[in-house]
């Protein structure tokens, strides 16, 4: 037998909500200058503390090699950008490819090896992962053709540092589009912008230090690798991420629930 | 070392200044439909008019869709006397044929017929088909398309407007929970109708005519030449030539009907490889004819070759990354010029990505799609996906049109609904609130013992007459 209907004589939702086809989020022109704004005022306070971040950044991945225990040999300055003057970064000891031959080949087999079970398991992924197969075998016809090949750690930093302070000078213009424009709260999309600030450079010194761990421990086999999976394309991914968050809290807030 | 760095830099330059002007583009269409109070849908005239119509349903070797289809749309709110079925039979080896008999001879608004030889693909079917049509309006559904009762009145409506020639509705996927390709599809799909066609079409802007869910004026496609048989994208094709010779082509988002997608990356991947062919196909032919075009505004034309040329962004996106590695990891990157060269290299990569990100999330919020919504970072590997795809069709396209061989072929999509309860049908509209114009043959007649209704409201043919 049916269950009566608890909600019965009530609307299932407070109002009827339009059919998709017809349903729209008008842009104001203040929301308008409001996202120019917020996308002018942080792109300069990044420019102009540029120097100030890089150093936080680098303190911040200074401690987490501390905090596990990787030893660094001291500090060196490094120059990002003519404008932003030396920056000192961390000098991460690594052993090289030719004191530990072994070591390095079985890396590469396993990171190969792994990629080639993935490549065959997950068709979607194909594409993406030709680009860490092909940086890979290249790191390793590196180690193997040009023995005489110099790559440490001050060098990966400095090339890490010229594209993250690039993309913190540029995210919050994508910010102003993705949450400040679109969002149905003006509010929340200030907010996602600000903490998407906020994150780049944080969660940029936390990938920072990983490579840099990786690199003491396996050597320079991984550098470019882990430089495309967790550089500026990993960027993009937890952009893409808060965008999606961020669409999916705004839209129960819009739109609403049913009550049934 | 110098002419290598100069050549990344003209690559890298040029593919700055093709996808900037593809990601403008894909921001004001995102902007625009987000703030568009009134979209020009023409659902007021619904009903008002009601012409002749003739519905070619072309199937090859879809004796797991046909009898879903063909029933939605005699369950169609239509009335009989103004509307014919055509259902073609395009030389199956399957089923299909017996189905499509089967529904011919209990409904008089059906009519079968059979194709055994000939020119293989859609475009070619549809000519043998439109030969037979008596209606002044030509409606086109695929086999695995379910179109709601009004359906027919929907697309029917724009053709009051004498210059309209050809009418657009929106598909949507039905089964996006099918896997995680289908899902990704399913966002794609939103913002490829909702934001897409919907901006262009009010924009004034090119609208296209996909060759399903929509239709076309017979005495319109005749003055264009009809169908062309060559076309691996015979849609495409149309709609070019419409718009060339000055007809309308409008676009009616709220005539949803439902489809299936591509459920695994090989089905996916021919589709979007036919589609990458038969669109640079299209370029090749129209491009200066199109440009030339005495019936088309600026906005039109530039919008045309947007729209012709959108798969070689793929390449040229190949071309730019490997220059920007290129010229990121040599002394070129330490000095001031290479700033700039860096800055546009992260903001093409950031920046050109987004604006399709933006479509698509613009898309999602609109539809209200949340559960889709937490899956478009994962649109990362579709658009890696795609791009080696469309890399590897553009490819064969112009080393066959060099060798004289290459991939001519009409790879025929595959079907997953396939008799046990796996089409993943949300019954009244995606559960979001969404009608979809009528629901798609609730109570209608099944064809006696040909066809069983499943749990989920599909009729399933007999292939699938297993379930209690």
């Amino acid at each position: 037998m049916r269950e009566p209907d608890r909600n019965q004589g009530v609307m299932r939702r407070e109002f009827i909500y339009p059919h998709r086809s017809v349903r729209s989020f008008p842009l104001s022109r203040m929301r308008a200058w409001v996202a120019l704004g917020t996308a002018l005022s942080l792109s300069s306070v990044v420019a102009y503390l540029g120097s100030s971040l890089l150093g936080a950044h680098d303190r911040l991945s200074w401690w987490i090699l501390k905090v596990t225990r990787i030893p660094s040999l001291g500090a060196r300055a490094v120059e990002i950008f003519p404008f932003l003057g030396s920056i000192t970064v961390p000098d991460i000891s690594f052993p090289s490819s030719r004191a530990i031959p072994l070591r390095t080949g079985v890396f590469f087999a396993i990171c190969v090896a792994g990629l080639i079970a993935l490549y065959r398991k997950i068709p979607l992924g194909r594409s993406f992962l030709t680009f860490p197969l092909i940086m890979i075998c290249a790191a390793g016809a590196v180690i193997v053709l040009n023995p005489s090949f110099y790559f440490d750690s001050a060098m990966y930093e400095k090339t890490w540092l010229r594209g993250e302070i690039l993309v913190w000078i540029l995210l919050p213009w994508v910010s102003a589009f993705l949450f400040v424009l679109t969002l149905p709260s003006l509010a929340a999309g200030l907010v996602w912008s600000l903490w998407t600030e906020a994150y780049a450079i944080i969660w940029s010194a936390v990938r920072l230090a990983f490579c840099l761990g990786t690199l003491h421990y396996t050597g320079i086999l991984f550098l470019p690798l882990l430089w495309f999976c967790f550089g500026i394309l990993f960027d993009l991914v937890y952009v893409l991420l808060f965008y999606s968050m961020a669409l999916h809290f705004s839209s129960k807030r819009s739109a609403g629930e049913r009550k049934s | 070392m110098i002419i290598l760095i100069l050549i990344c830099k003209i690559c890298l330059i040029f593919t700055i200044v093709v996808l900037t002007a593809y990601a403008i583009r894909h921001h004001l269409f995102a902007l625009f439909r987000l703030s568009l109070r009134k979209s020009r849908d023409m659902m007021e005239l619904v009903g008002f008019t009601t012409p002749k119509v003739s519905v070619l349903v072309p199937m090859h070797n879809e004796e797991k869709v046909a009898a879903d289809v063909l029933q939605a749309l005699v369950d169609c709110d239509y009335d009989w006397e103004k509307i014919e079925i055509l259902a073609i039979d395009d030389r199956s080896s399957d089923g299909t044929g017996e189905i499509i008999d089967e529904f011919a001879a209990r409904y008089p608004i059906v009519k079968a017929i059979h194709r055994s030889r000939g020119e293989g693909g859609k475009g070619a079917a549809l000519k043998y088909a439109s030969r037979q049509a008596s209606g002044e309006i030509l409606l086109l559904f695929d086999a695995d398309y379910i179109p709601g009762r009004s359906m027919i009145k929907f697309l029917v409506a724009p053709f009051c407007d004498p210059e309209v020639g050809a009418v657009m509705g929106r598909v949507v996927p039905h089964n996006g929970d099918a896997s995680l390709l289908a899902g990704l599809l399913e966002l794609e799909r939103g913002a490829g109708y909702q934001i897409g066609q919907q901006a262009r079409y009010n924009l004034g802007l090119t609208p296209q005519f996909g060759g399903t869910v929509g239709g076309v004026r017979a005495s319109v496609l005749k003055a264009v030449g009809g169908w062309n048989v060559q076309s691996l994208t015979e849609d495409t094709d149309l709609t070019f030539r419409l718009l060339m010779h000055g007809w309308k082509i409008a676009y009616v988002n709220r005539a949803e009907c439902e489809e299936e997608v591509p459920e695994s990356w090989q089905v996916r991947s021919r589709q979007i490889r036919r589609w990458a062919t038969g669109h640079t196909e299209c370029l090749h032919t129209f491009w200066r004819e199109w440009l030339h075009g005495k019936f088309l505004t600026p906005a039109e034309k530039i919008d045309g070759i947007f729209v012709m040329a959108c798969y070689w962004t793929a390449p040229i996106l190949v071309l730019g990354w490997l220059a920007s590695l290129v010229l990121f990891f040599t002394q070129q990157s330490y000095n001031m010029i290479a700033f700039w060269v860096a800055l546009s290299f992260i903001g093409y990569q950031m920046f050109g990505n987004q604006a399709t990100f933006l479509e698509l999330g613009s898309a999602a919020l609109l539809d209200n799609n949340r559960r889709r919504m937490l899956l478009l970072p994962l649109n990362l590997f579709n658009f890696f996906a795609s791009t080696g795809a469309i890399c590897r069709a553009l490819g064969t396209f112009y080393i066959g049109g060099i060798f004289g061989s290459g991939d001519h072929y009409w790879h025929k999509t595959e079907r997953y609904r396939n008799g046990n309860g796996s089409a993943h049908r949300n019954g009244n509209g995606n559960g979001n609130g969404n009608g979809n114009g009528g629901s798609n043959g609730n109570g209608g007649k099944s064809a006696g013992k040909l066809l069983v209704r499943a749990p989920n409201g599909l009729y399933l043919s007999r292939q699938g007459a297993n379930l209690p």
